[in-house]
């Protein structure tokens, strides 16, 4: 996910920059390997999210016992592989 | 600042930003999902409202501030050789602000037109 920070700022600019620019970066977003990339970032960054959110609630004491935590682990695990596969599909 | 109470500010900052982030994105997200595929045009009119730069240079430099914690926590808990880590930490440093210049760079030409 760091690494992706730079390419993607590049990216962003790139597509701001004028008409050409923005084809250019459509294209490049478009491109087997960086399609292929963003799936996994999509999974890396929605496990990372709910994951996140889970440990927020876990600060303010929701889900402290064991079960809870367990089942919110879960949680996480399955809902980031839905949201990527959902992206997925919508790929497609 | 005690060495402790530096430890309580990054955990705080990991937070206060983590927040901001979440709802950034998924609002950004959701505006997405509900339009049509934009043109150049409305790509650079929509990121040069006043409102957009603000709320994504704010992103950014969030997103800089949470990414810088959590590598660095990474890097002190993993690295040992301390001349690695430093290189390491100045290496993500680097590319932390180059990234953010850039993006403000870019949401500052859209907001001039």
């Amino acid at each position: 996910m760091f690494l992706c920070i730079p390419a993607l700022s590049w990216l962003f600019a790139l597509s701001l920059e004028n008409e050409q620019g923005f084809q250019q970066s459509l294209d490049y977003l478009r491109s087997p390997p960086v399609t292929l990339l963003s799936v996994l970032l999509v999974w890396s960054l929605s496990h990372h999210l709910l994951a996140g959110i889970r440990h927020l609630l876990l600060d303010v004491e929701i889900g402290l016992e064991k079960t809870a935590a367990r089942a919110s682990a879960w949680l996480v695990n399955l809902g980031a592989v839905l949201a990527t596969a959902g992206y997925a599909v919508s790929l497609l | 600042m005690s060495r402790a109470a530096q430890g309580l500010r990054a955990w705080l900052l990991q937070r206060f930003t983590a927040i901001y982030l979440a709802v950034y994105l998924l609002a950004v997200l959701a505006y997405g999902a509900t339009g049509d595929e934009l043109s150049f045009a409305q790509w650079r009119a929509w990121m040069g409202q006043p409102w957009m730069g603000v709320t994504t240079v704010l992103f950014s430099l969030a997103l800089l501030l949470h990414v810088w914690v959590g590598i660095r926590d990474v890097l002190i808990d993993y690295i040992h050789a301390i001349w690695l880590r430093l290189l390491l930490m100045a290496a993500t440093a680097l590319v932390l602000a180059a990234s953010l210049l850039w993006t403000v760079r870019a949401l500052t030409l859209a907001a001039l037109g």
